[in-house]
């Protein structure tokens, strides 16, 4: 097929995929650090009414809504982390969800900025899907630096051993509010992409439905590795049309193919790459482990083990 | 010689269990200092509280001469107070030199800003604890007395001013125990300050500069190993009041 006529036909599947994966991402960023957030949802909202607000009725230009948005997101999501600071795991989750709640309580009441239940309409188009691809690339590209340097170990150490973390340097509460500020920002950023590519932000857009598109997605598409919020953002836009022969049952035919993948590949799509490099990595150099004696000491000479007494 | 770690009276009660109360301790530096007890005495708490892991109900912790008591773990790991756990807590996807990356990660060290420094770095302490053959290897391929070695290499790789060493033969095979006792002894040699806990008392005899007995969460004895070891008290506490009679 001519990718022009591809493209054409599969532009709102693309531009689907493209928000849902920073949606995923804003998720995965603060679970690295091993924090269990869903702000980054809630600032979908903000950054979506924000950026149409801005421009809409104040007239603003798209770049300066965008930054201006940007900068609320940074400051509000300071704000609520150390609000938020002494929460954690499924209380912190649970705070999280009834923020994304609470915004879109915010966007049906006010009605004056949200344009309550009708919504926000107008929003003129700036980005379009390559400027949004863009975003997620920027988005996507960062992910992975900082999953194979020193940044990415010390969200792993976070994650994994708090104890540790600080018992090796780490300002444990530091970097989880920074995690926090990160997904609010990849938040913000989908919802102001969503925005632009939509033209319009009402507030089904918003609320407990998007939580669990990003999750799902993340968790199918890998929630540890850089890219398995876009596998699995892909996935989840196209899958309505891998599944359209199953009719009424097609939800419960996504919901199936779920709960397979988190069966059989706990670590999602992505995970299986990761696997697969970690095999081939313990499948390397086995004459090391010659080193080593039956009882697991270290095969060096006996003359050097002298313990002076 | 100066004292470079102390606790000063301190209490850790935990309701209404004491597991510290009013113990005082001090590391002069460059000396290795043996904190022995039978279990549950209170040695793993003394560390931690060392450590920063748990606060003081009362007392103090001085580094350096200086009131660190209220002073977050990460910030003391930065002026040079590192330590190892009684569990092996190595992280199991990473490689061991990643492993040790780890301990480098959180300073900012002068002759460690590039990551080609900060690699060579960690491969110098893999190689002083004579295991830089496993650096590209995950640790739960390896024996468990070398993961312990990989635990202290990491510890060591920031180049700390004291190492506390929470039990790190703990259910080591005799092999084992030999080759920790031999990179004890050197870095020992190598001047470095050195808290080592432990419940095996014969173990610390041959290694340590400096011993002190803990029971029952207070200080039962401390001063030159073999002749605290030989006190009535030190030996009730270990053998059992039978024992000791006879």
């Amino acid at each position: 097929m001519n990718l022009e006529i591809w493209f054409g036909t599969n532009e709102g599947y693309i531009q689907a995929a493209l928000v849902t994966t920073l949606l995923a991402a804003s998720v995965q960023v603060a679970l690295r650090s091993g924090v269990l957030s869903f702000a980054g949802i809630g600032f979908y909202g903000v950054g979506a009414y924000g950026a149409g607000y801005l421009q809409v009725t104040r007239g603003w230009s798209f770049a300066m809504a965008a930054l201006t948005v940007v900068a609320l997101t940074l400051v509000l999501a300071a704000l609520l982390a150390l609000l938020l600071a002494r929460l954690r795991a499924l209380y912190l989750a649970m705070a999280t969800i009834a923020f994304v709640l609470l915004v879109q309580i915010a966007a049906l009441s006010w009605d004056g900025v949200t344009g309550g239940a009708i919504g926000l309409f107008g929003i003129p188009p700036m980005l379009g899907t390559g400027g949004v691809a863009i975003v997620v690339v920027a988005a996507l590209v960062l992910s992975a630096l900082t999953q194979r340097s020193g940044a990415g170990r010390r969200q792993r150490l976070l994650r994994e051993d708090e104890v540790l973390a600080g018992a090796l340097g780490i300002d444990v509460r530091r970097h989880h509010r920074i995690a926090f500020v990160h997904s609010a920002l990849l938040g913000a950023l989908a919802g102001i992409c969503q925005a632009d590519l939509l033209t319009v932000f009402t507030p089904e857009n918003l609320g407990f439905g998007v939580i669990v598109s990003a999750l799902t997605a993340l968790v199918v598409g890998g929630t540890w590795h850089w890219a398995g919020p876009f596998l699995g953002a892909c996935i989840f836009a196209w899958m309505p049309v891998w599944l359209a022969f199953a009719g009424e049952w097609r939800a419960l035919a996504e919901g199936g193919l779920t709960i397979v993948v988190l069966i059989f590949l706990p670590a999602g799509l992505a995970g299986v790459v990761q696997l697969a490099a970690r095999r081939a990595r313990r499948m390397r150099r086995p004459e090391d482990r010659s080193a080593f004696t039956s009882d697991g000491a270290a095969n060096i000479p006996s003359d050097s083990l002298e313990v002076s007494r | 010689m100066t004292a470079i770690l102390a606790l000063e009276e301190v209490k850790v009660h935990f309701g209404g269990v004491k597991a510290v109360d009013g113990v005082s301790l001090s590391l002069r530096q460059g000396a290795l200092h043996a904190l022995v007890g039978p279990n549950g005495s209170g040695k793993t708490t003394a560390v931690n509280l060392m450590s920063r892991l748990v606060d003081p109900t009362a007392g103090r912790v001085l580094f350096d001469g200086t009131d660190v008591t209220r002073v977050p773990r990460h910030r003391l790991y930065r002026r040079g107070l590192a330590r190892t756990f009684q569990g092996i807590r190595l992280l199991d996807d990473l490689t061991v030199r990643e492993n040790v990356l780890a301990g480098l990660d959180a300073l900012d060290l002068p002759d460690a800003r590039k990551a080609s420094q900060r690699r060579d770095r960690a491969d110098a302490a893999l190689a002083r604890m004579e295991i830089l053959d496993t650096a590209g290897l995950e640790p739960s391929a390896l024996p468990y007395g070398v993961q312990r070695r990989v635990e202290i290499a990491r510890a060591l790789a920031g180049d700390p001013r004291v190492l506390l060493l929470d039990e790190p033969v703990a259910g080591m095979s005799a092999g084992e125990r030999r080759d920790i006792a031999e990179v004890l002894h050197r870095l020992k040699g190598d001047g470095l300050t050195m808290l080592l806990i432990e419940h095996d008392l014969q173990f610390v005899l041959g290694l340590a500069d400096h011993l002190s007995v803990l029971n029952f969460g207070t200080l039962l004895a401390s001063g030159e190993p073999q002749t605290t070891a030989a006190l009535p008290a030190v030996r009730e506490a270990f053998l059992g009041g039978e024992h000791v009679a006879a």
